[in-house]
């Protein structure tokens, strides 16, 4: 098997401000 | 305007935290309040009993695709696995840390099978 894989990065969740002053 | 955050830092201990001695068990759905959408490769979250809203990057999204309520988590390490070229050690480290960020936020529910 020589399939190609893809680059990894770490996942991340980022939080954003309420829904705005 | 208030700067994008880092949501909750996994290193925070939760009641929430998945147990690592179900990965095989442990089913992921979203929150029936959490409605997202995927642009570009990557995944923004709203959260409608919040009001807040959350990006995903391109791991992330890729982890939240299959969150539908029928795989379970070592079900998605396996997808990372095989997709992406990553030692099995950290795709799982990194998985169940992003899992406890979902949960903890309230953006994603996990039930036993």
């Amino acid at each position: 098997n020589t399939e190609k894989k893809e680059s990894y990065v770490q996942p991340s969740l980022v939080k954003h401000e309420l829904l705005k002053d | 305007m208030a700067d994008p955050q880092q949501a909750t830092p996994p290193s925070i201990a939760s009641e929430h935290a998945v147990d690592r001695t179900m990965l095989a068990r442990s089913i992921l759905r979203p929150s029936p309040d959490v409605q997202g959408t995927s642009m570009e490769g990557e995944t923004v979250l709203l959260d409608l009993s919040t009001g807040r809203y959350y990006t995903l990057n391109r791991l992330g999204s890729v982890i939240w695709e299959h969150c539908t309520g029928h795989s379970t988590i070592s079900d998605i390490h396996a997808v990372l696995c095989d997709r992406f070229e990553v030692a099995s050690e950290r795709a799982l480290d990194d998985l169940v840390a992003l899992v406890n960020q979902l949960v903890q936020e309230g953006l994603l529910q996990q039930e036993g099978r």
